[in-house]
């Protein structure tokens, strides 16, 4: 029974899982689906008949005959007040830390010490390089035993900057990168990572033509909301000068790398493999694929070196 | 083993849930192989220390107490879980599981010395040098296995112990040879450390943070266990009572302090007043009549002196707003209600644990509002609305009492005519 209407939903699924399920929206600051229920920051606290006191929807599971109200008046109240501590929780700017990482930062300020960051780190990264500081309103947030994060077993994935419900770990990169008082739109553009052939389906934040952040959403794409540093942090290279935007073939005279078309280096490639093949044989040839090749990318190279060229010597440098 | 003549005994760590209650729903609790005793000695209430006079003088009969409860409910193992101060308590416990090993009484296991966990970044209160502690807590350990990983195994097998669990310093699943394990666990060191949930995660090597409940550790306990945890006090009664030692009913234990002539531990049946056990038992005030006095520990806030006829039992407290808790009677004539108010709201902010947001932000702002010398209100909610969320929306009996302060300031002294602006 909720709110005094007769309803039936699975057994042993969380309050806040089955409420959704029946539309009823319960506002909560501490959860990820992607974690285990903490029941700390008391936004979702709902009544149960029997119960001496309200109950954290996220925490209680579901059983036969419950009697629910998610609002009345005093919950109301309880829910407005925990709101108004949140908004005036900040931790003492004296905590905040700066590491030698290029990509994650702290504000203690915006920090409501909901543990999201914290218990990503353990339950999914298993990394636990993350860790909850002292007691009451002086605890704070901090990469293991104050150490830099370089120096934990943070492996640099961003997972505690995207879970977090405020802005209190952040990304260095994205806060570098976004123009205040820019006249551009920002933008969300929907890919697929081209690192690796996972393929994780990640979003691109834009501001005109330059790369703000990279996220990803739950439950898209092989990755459900998950990255690796590569695919959150890792693209200065989009706009960095250096950055090689057109084929080279080098010059057989002067030994300088010129650039080309597509079609004149592919062209010079081929003549040059064929040579090769005639002068030295097919199996003095290798070919070697890159771990950001997909399956198919993979499975086509194969298929030139033994099909076109006559080799064996193939192979991935994702299959060791 | 029939435990009817423990009816009259209630918990004396502060709750005062009926013991006999909490024996028979462990006896009940479905896990027949392996179940856990804990002694709770954290004795961290302000003003309470009641329990290291015990074991000063009564450490055989507490360790009898939990050898009965052992044997009542089933379980073969038992911990007493120390506060770290209580250094010369340790050594006197120790000599007396060696002396009752020696008799035979408790398994040759027993006697090990654990160090339960505390929050990271509190400083430690002493060195324990020259002591063979073995730790319950160690960052590799975890970073080894993964909390996660831990949380699984247990739900998984009901309580039943895994690979990483196996791997942990505490030997749960060792098997006890004969007779009853007792060994020691240094507490971590925190006030919550004392709050049965928080000293079962501090046990296992965790931040010591309560457990939401239910389920209780009556069915699920330290790693999941059907486990036992009761006061050094009760402990102590139970023996007393069931060895047929003190057949009346139980009494307490108050521990009396403050400015008092003769501050100490006295037996006093329940019901004794305030005046009385002052005035009889501690020698009269040092001061004329005090400003006001604490019942039961600092939890359970102040009163005026007009109060100290009122008789020292749970219902008769009840009436002015307040609990028994520990028995802990403290009398102040030299502070102000407000000045010990602040003082122990500052308390509990700085001992709050920091995991929901009504006890980690409401005792820090009515510490802050409470010594504030016009007392502003800062916030646009009233404070009703902040004691109430305090109330309801904490997880554990911090939080719960924590507004219990400011509401005894306001019923008893006229607060709220002088705070609210």
């Amino acid at each position: 029974m909720i709110n005094g209407k007769q309803v039936e939903v699975l057994p042993g699924k969380s309050l806040l899982d089955a409420c959704a399920s029946l539309g009823i929206d319960i506002p909560i600051a501490c959860h990820d689906e992607h974690l285990e229920a903490y029941g700390g920051c008391r936004t979702c606290l709902v009544s149960l008949e029997g119960a001496p006191r309200p109950v954290p929807a996220c925490k209680t599971l579901t059983a036969p005959n419950m009697v629910i109200e998610t609002s009345n008046q005093e919950l109301d109240s309880v829910r407005a007040t925990v709101n108004e501590m949140l908004e005036c929780d900040s931790r003492s700017a004296l905590n905040s830390w700066s590491d030698g990482n290029r990509f994650i930062g702290y504000d203690p300020q915006q920090c409501i010490m909901c543990d999201r960051c914290v218990r990503y780190c353990d339950e999914v990264m298993q990394c636990s390089a993350l860790e909850h500081v002292g007691q009451g309103i002086e605890a704070f947030i901090q990469p293991t035993q104050g150490q830099s994060f370089l120096d934990t077993t943070c492996e640099l994935c961003g997972g505690c900057v995207s879970t977090c419900p405020t802005d209190a770990l952040y990304s260095k990169q994205s806060l570098a990168a976004l123009k205040e008082n820019s006249a551009d739109v920002l933008a969300s553009t929907r890919t697929v990572c081209n690192y690796c052939g996972v393929g994780c389906v990640i979003d691109i934040e834009s501001q005109g033509d330059t790369i703000i952040n990279i996220e990803a959403e739950q439950g898209v794409g092989p990755n459900d909301g998950h990255l690796c540093t590569k695919g959150r942090f890792a693209w200065q290279f989009v706009n960095h000068p250096q950055r090689l935007t057109q084929p080279l073939v080098r010059d057989p005279q002067s030994g300088e790398l010129i650039e080309t078309s597509w079609d004149k280096a592919l062209a010079a490639a081929a003549s040059k493999i064929s040579e090769i093949k005639k002068e030295h044989g097919p199996d003095s040839l290798a070919f070697l694929a890159s771990s950001r090749c997909t399956n198919e990318d993979v499975y086509s190279l194969q298929k030139l070196a033994r099909a076109v060229v006559g080799t064996n010597n193939v192979h991935s440098c994702a299959a060791t | 083993m029939n435990i009817d003549c423990l009816s009259s005994l209630r918990g004396c760590g502060g709750a005062g849930f009926p013991t006999a209650f909490k024996w028979q729903a462990v006896r009940d609790a479905n896990n027949s192989d392996s179940k856990v005793i804990i002694c709770n000695a954290d004795e961290g209430e302000p003003g309470t220390f009641k329990d290291g006079w015990l074991f000063d003088n009564h450490c055989e009969a507490v360790i009898n107490g939990m050898r009965r409860a052992a044997e009542y409910v089933g379980a073969q193992r038992g911990f007493i879980y120390l506060r770290p101060e209580y250094s010369i308590q340790r050594e006197l416990i120790v000599h007396q599981i060696e002396a009752m090993v020696a008799d035979k009484l408790l398994s040759p296991q027993s006697g090990r010395i654990f160090q339960a966990t505390c929050f990271p970044g509190r400083p430690a209160h002493l060195s324990n040098d020259g002591l063979n502690l073995i730790e319950l807590s160690s960052l590799d350990w975890f970073v080894k296995h993964g909390s996660q990983d831990l949380i699984g195994e247990t739900q998984e097998t009901g309580g039943l112990l895994h690979h990483s669990q196996a791997e942990h310093p505490l030997p749960i699943n060792e098997k006890v040879e004969t007779g009853f394990c007792l060994d020691i666990c240094i507490g971590g060191g925190a006030y919550i450390c004392g709050e049965e949930t928080a000293l079962l995660e501090s046990m296992e090597g965790k931040r010591p943070q309560p457990r939401h409940k239910p389920p209780f550790p009556t069915t699920n306990g330290l790693w999941g266990l059907p486990t036992l945890v009761n006061n050094v006090e009760t402990f102590w009664w139970a023996e007393r009572l069931l060895s047929g030692e003190w057949t009346k009913p139980a009494e307490r234990l108050f521990s009396i302090s403050g400015d008092v002539r003769n501050p100490g531990v006295y037996q006093a049946p329940l019901g004794t007043s305030a005046r009385e056990l002052i005035d009889d038992y501690a020698g009269g005030t040092t001061g004329d009549e005090p400003s006001c006095w604490v019942p039961g520990g600092a939890a359970t806030g102040v009163l005026p002196p007009a109060l100290l006829d009122c008789r020292m039992d749970n219902d008769s407290l009840k009436e002015h707003g307040t609990a028994l808790g520990t028995a802990a009677l403290t009398v102040y004539c030299q502070q102000s209600a407000l000045e010990v108010s602040a003082k122990t709201m500052r308390f509990f902010a700085q001992e709050s644990c920091s995991q929901c947001t009504p006890c980690r932000i409401g005792c820090a702002e009515f510490s802050d509002y409470l010594h504030d010398d016009n007392h502003h209100w800062p916030h646009a909610g009233p404070i009703d609305d902040w004691l109430q969320a305090m109330q309801l929306g904490s997880i554990c009996g911090l939080g719960f009492t924590a507004p219990l302060i400011i509401r005894q300031l306001q019923k008893h002294f006229g607060f709220e005519v002088v705070g609210v602006e």
